[in-house]
């Protein structure tokens, strides 16, 4: 075959330029993105300032019973509460306060304050009733229920009323506080406490506005209070830090850097990401769904440029649209916040000093953040887009992939998240929270040490759809797909009659969801479960689900398909019997490996965020501890998982994406998903790790067996690790190549490693060159 | 220069189960001819051109156009070929220079080679009035001289037209007619297909009979009159086609197998 030649840039380039101008020409789409947000802005942050002129509140209403045996000084003034209780003394009209006074009689308010006073003995009644609660120690259902009809009761009657706040003073009341300042002045103690008078009451329901009005009551109560209690300690001759002793101060320090950073770090990411997906989504739809509708695809497609080169090309033009979009609205919005801060903190001078934009530095780094972010949602735009058959359908696919994206933005501005190694290299999640570190401290030499990691990870990610962008550019059912009928019927009944050799990747992605998410569903009733028995049982038990686990969620769920949807059971499964020479060299391989993973996986701890909580732990020690039977634990732990993952992952999934001369690209894919099953990060990585071991071993052997016999061996050597204690003292070669230590347990010595690795590698060499069965040796 | 040899292409359908749209289709053309693909809507002509232009993949055959086999080196067969097509578009915010201008900066001309090529294609198809109108705004007869012009611009040994005067008026359909005419008389290998027979009793010299993705008879045009006692190109399509249909059985070849009858 003649060899395929390098990318043509200067054809990139030409595609590229023309898309842009074409897009470009499409003067909608330019007001779109260009105009409408440096328009939109302004015109909100205007409407939003106007509609908080007109919609303001209506004053609620609060009723006061009893308001003849208010003390001085006055609460009450007029028909609401005096000025000089309020923080704000603008706020006092928000309250109309109607009392029995005689000035302020209307035919509305008597019959409120009629109403008030059969509320009051609903209330009384519902006191009366709690009072014989003490009576008896558990709650009658009876009782329940009368009480809760009382309330339902003042409740409704409140609202009929129209009441919002109704206070009721008891009688008497200024006299009780009288008789109080009284003792006080005059020092002397009485048998009985002097506080025990019956005190105001404040009843709400338990609407919105009415709480809402009930809390600033509260507040024009507690400042009255204040001054009633300053005054009795006046006129008592007592100083008036008395009810406070310590009253400590407290000061929050806080950076204007620290400050804007706080806001800025929550709204910057949210509009970054969403414009950045807006920005990228409508051109993508236009340029790989829009061309297969108007009929230029084809045009496109017999010009010699090559797939690839024309997936690179319109993905230019759509991170040139995304990025263009971010900075505009990113820009816009800034400016117009600012401006908004600024002109409210003129018109009310007692708010809180503005808010200052955010610093030059991060501004920088906000348009920086934006590239990964740009390129990996243009990516998969892109190949989104080119999977849809026409723009419409495009354009439905912008819904779920918004939400999954604003989830993954709310988890990231949520404060519980910090940046950490294993978040940054999370797609959307690492930019994000790289950027909020960054904004708050543009030049912490720790932060910017993740910016590799972060920008390559993305790079990374965007990489992998454009790849799946260009396979899709080469299949011709993607391209020429006309409008098809689905009908179910058809295609199970086609699943049925027409089985091909070996599974499709839909089948490999049916039984790694059902693996996933039943570990997932199962792990609240397993733990239910065990927590129900004993505790000496819990450890054997925990075994015995785990097995139980294995096969259902792995080895059933591989079968079951492969039975109904496969017609060559033996070659999905790779049942070829193996020579001795292969399960000698996967056994060898495993056990040379062991020491090696386990060394790596100790020195990565840092890594990864601890994935199991501590009792979790524990637990796991005693259930692989030596109070277990050795033929049990390496049934649960070596022989099972062996049999049913490598079914699962190395038969099954394997054989799904396995193409002539792709074979590397399916054991890469099936030992992503081997470790995505694994679900904890640190086993995530070594599980992915050791499933391209695996892989190799199924493909180079094309058998199932070896890959079995190593995953038996590696499993079980660390199963016997956990048990076997070293002989003490240490034979003199043993001391050489292994060591005790106290929290791992058994450790490697270097030239252990050192062997271990050279017997790897040597290994290793020889599975790649294995021959393929037929071939002659 | 096209040598097509024993082209199978399947699809895979839902609703029909698999369709096969080419079953063992044959035949060459030389330089200076131009070949008929004759043939009923559904025939598999498309099909068999889009092979032949490396945009679909055979399931089965080879083919080759000018040396170059289309499976082994597609991108040596797209730089040798002009296609033209009712479903090869153009794209409405480019002026008809801009897009002549475009595609042949894709097949590698240089600036002095484009200008040149794109003056002498305007001339010969009367295109100066507007060239530079965009092409949403251009009839449907301009819209085709501009594809044609596009087919062109990279002056391609290989000619591929499918179906080139659909949608065209008399007049305009003549005219495109005539320029194949002219482009056989400089020497390019032509492959037409239509389903017009007045078309090809003008233009074709060899022609094939397609239908159902069979070729029925291949060969000269006036061979294949005398030997079918028929007067006229068409009469003599009908009886091959009535002929087939009466032999073939009706479980085999490429009856749609749904039990709906639909």
């Amino acid at each position: 075959m003649i060899p395929r030649p390098r990318l043509d840039l200067r054809k990139i380039r030409i595609v590229f330029q023309r898309e842009l101008r074409d897009q470009l020409r499409d003067r909608r789409t330019l007001f779109m993105v260009m105009a409408l947000p440096v328009l939109l802005y302004p015109a909100l942050g205007i409407g939003m300032l106007q509609m908080a002129v007109v919609f303001s509140e209506k004053p609620r209403t609060v009723v006061i019973l009893g308001s003849e045996s208010l003390p001085a000084p006055r609460l009450i003034e007029g028909s609401a509460f005096a000025a000089r209780w309020f923080a704000d003394p603008t706020d006092a009209p928000r309250l109309t306060v109607e009392t029995t006074d005689r000035n302020q009689q209307s035919p509305a308010i008597a019959d409120r304050l009629a109403d008030a006073r059969e509320i009051r003995t609903l209330f009384d009644q519902r006191s009366e009733l709690l009072g014989t609660e003490d009576l008896s120690p558990v709650r009658t259902p009876e009782f329940s229920r009368e009480l809760q009809r009382v309330n339902e009761l003042i409740n409704q009657r409140l609202r009929d009323a129209g009441i919002d706040v109704l206070v009721v003073i008891p009688d008497g009341f200024a006299e009780s506080l009288e008789e109080v300042n009284r003792l006080i002045t005059s020092r002397s103690r009485t048998a009985e406490d002097p506080s025990e008078y019956p005190r105001p009451v404040i009843l709400v329901s338990g609407d919105e506005k009415s709480l809402i009005a009930s809390r600033r009551v509260e507040r024009v109560f507690d400042s009255w209070e204040n001054e009633l209690l300053r005054l009795r300690l006046e006129t008592a001759g007592l100083p008036s830090s008395l009810p406070s002793p310590v009253a400590a101060t407290v000061i929050k320090i806080v950076g204007s850097k620290q400050e804007s950073a706080l806001v800025w770090g929550k709204l910057y990411p949210v509009i970054l990401v969403l414009m950045t997906v807006t920005g990228a989504f409508y051109p993508a739809v236009d340029l790989a769904a829009g061309e297969k509708e108007r009929g230029t695809m084809e045009t496109l497609l017999i010009s010699p440029v090559r797939r690839i080169e024309l997936v690179l090309a319109k993905f230019l033009t759509v991170l040139v649209f995304s990025i263009a979009t971010a900075v505009l609205n990113l820009v816009s919005l800034g400016l117009t916040a600012t401006y908004m801060v600024q002109l409210v903190g003129s018109v009310n001078p007692t708010a809180q000093a503005s808010l200052p934009p955010p610093p030059t530095s991060g501004v920088i780094w906000i348009l920086i953040m934006i590239l990964p972010l740009a390129a990996f949602f243009s990516a998969i735009s892109l190949a989104l887009a080119t999977f849809a058959r026409s723009t419409r359908e495009g354009q439905y696919y912008l819904s779920p992939l918004m939400i999954i994206v604003m989830l993954l933005v709310a988890l990231a501005v949520s404060p519980g998240v910090e940046l950490q190694p294993f978040h940054s290299v999370l797609p959307v999640l690492g930019p994000i929270l790289l950027l909020r570190e960054l904004l708050v401290n543009p030049t912490a030499a720790e932060t910017l040490a993740y910016l590799p990691a972060v920008l390559g990870a993305s790079f990374v990610y965007a990489g992998m759809a454009l790849w799946w962008a260009v396979a899709q550019f080469h299949s011709e059912s993607v391209l020429f797909r006309e409008a098809e009928r689905f009908d179910l019927r058809l295609w199970l009944k086609r699943l049925w009659t027409h089985k091909p050799p070996v599974p499709g990747a839909g089948g490999a992605i049916a039984c790694l969801a059902v693996g996933l998410f039943g570990q997932v569903l199962l792990m609240q009733p397993l733990f239910e479960w065990l927590t129900s028995l004993p505790e000496s049982e819990r450890a054997r038990a925990a075994i015995w689900a785990l097995v139980g686990q294995q096969i259902l969620l792995f080895l059933l769920p591989a079968w079951l398909l492969a039975a109904t949807l496969v017609s060559d059971v033996s070659r999905t499964f790779r049942l070829r019997v193996p020579t001795a020479g292969s399960i000698a060299v996967a056994a060898g391989l495993a056990a040379a490996l062991h020491p090696l993973v386990q060394e790596l996986m100790q020195h990565l701890q840092w890594f990864f965020p601890p994935g199991l909580p501590e009792g979790s732990l524990d637990f796991l020690k005693t259930m692989l501890g030596p109070s277990q039977p050795a033929w049990l634990l390496l049934l649960a732990v070596a022989v099972v998982p062996a049999i049913c993952e490598e079914f699962l992952f190395r038969g099954y999934v394997l054989s799904a994406f396995d193409r002539p001369g792709r074979s590397h690209v399916a054991i890469v894919l099936s030992a992503f998903a081997f470790g995505a099953v694994h679900m904890i990060p640190h086993q995530v990585f070594y599980a992915t790790l050791l499933g391209l071991v695996l892989g190799l071993l199924a493909i180079r052997t094309c058998s199932i067996w070896p890959g079995l016999a190593f995953h038996a061996v590696f499993n079980g050597i660390a199963v016997l690790r956990e048990r076997w204690s070293l002989p003490d003292p240490l034979p003199a070669w043993g001391d050489f190549l292994v060591s005790n230590d106290a929290d791992a347990g058994l450790r490697y010595d270097w030239p252990l490693l050192v062997i271990a690795a050279l017997a790897a590698t040597v290994l290793l060499v020889i599975l790649k060159r294995w021959p393929a069965p037929g071939d002659v040796r | 220069m096209i040598e097509v040899h024993d082209l199978f292409k399947r699809f895979p359908d839902l609703q029909l189960g698999e369709i096969v749209a080419l079953e063992g289709v044959s035949f060459d053309v030389g330089p200076g001819e131009v070949f008929g693909l004759l043939g009923p809507n559904g025939a598999g002509k498309t099909t068999c051109l889009r092979i032949l232009s490396t945009i679909l993949t055979p399931t089965a055959g080879t083919a080759s156009v000018d040396g170059r086999d289309i499976v082994l080196d597609p991108d040596g067969v797209r730089a040798r070929i002009g296609f033209l097509s009712g479903s090869t578009g153009l794209y409405d915010r480019m002026t008809a220079r801009e897009t002549v201008e475009y595609f042949g900066r894709l097949y590698g001309l240089d600036e002095d080679r484009l200008s040149a090529s794109v003056e002498r294609i305007f001339n010969t198809l009367s295109m100066n009035d507007f060239a530079d109108t965009l092409n949403g705004r251009l009839s449907t007869g301009m819209r085709q001289k501009v594809s044609i012009a596009r087919a062109l611009v990279h002056d391609p040994p290989v000619l591929i037209f499918d179906e080139p005067t659909t949608g065209l008026d008399v007049l305009v359909a003549r005219a495109v007619l005539d320029t194949v005419a002219r482009l056989r008389d400089e020497g390019k290998c032509i492959i037409y297909s239509t389903h017009i027979m007045r078309e090809v009793e003008r233009l074709c010299d060899r022609l094939a009979i397609i239908h159902r993705g069979r070729i029925l008879a291949t060969g000269l045009q006036r061979d294949l009159l005398e030997a079918s006692e028929q007067p006229d190109l068409e009469e003599h399509f009908f009886e091959l086609v009535s002929r087939y249909e009466n032999s073939s059985t009706p479980a085999g070849g490429t009856e749609p197998a749904n039990e709906d009858g639909s």
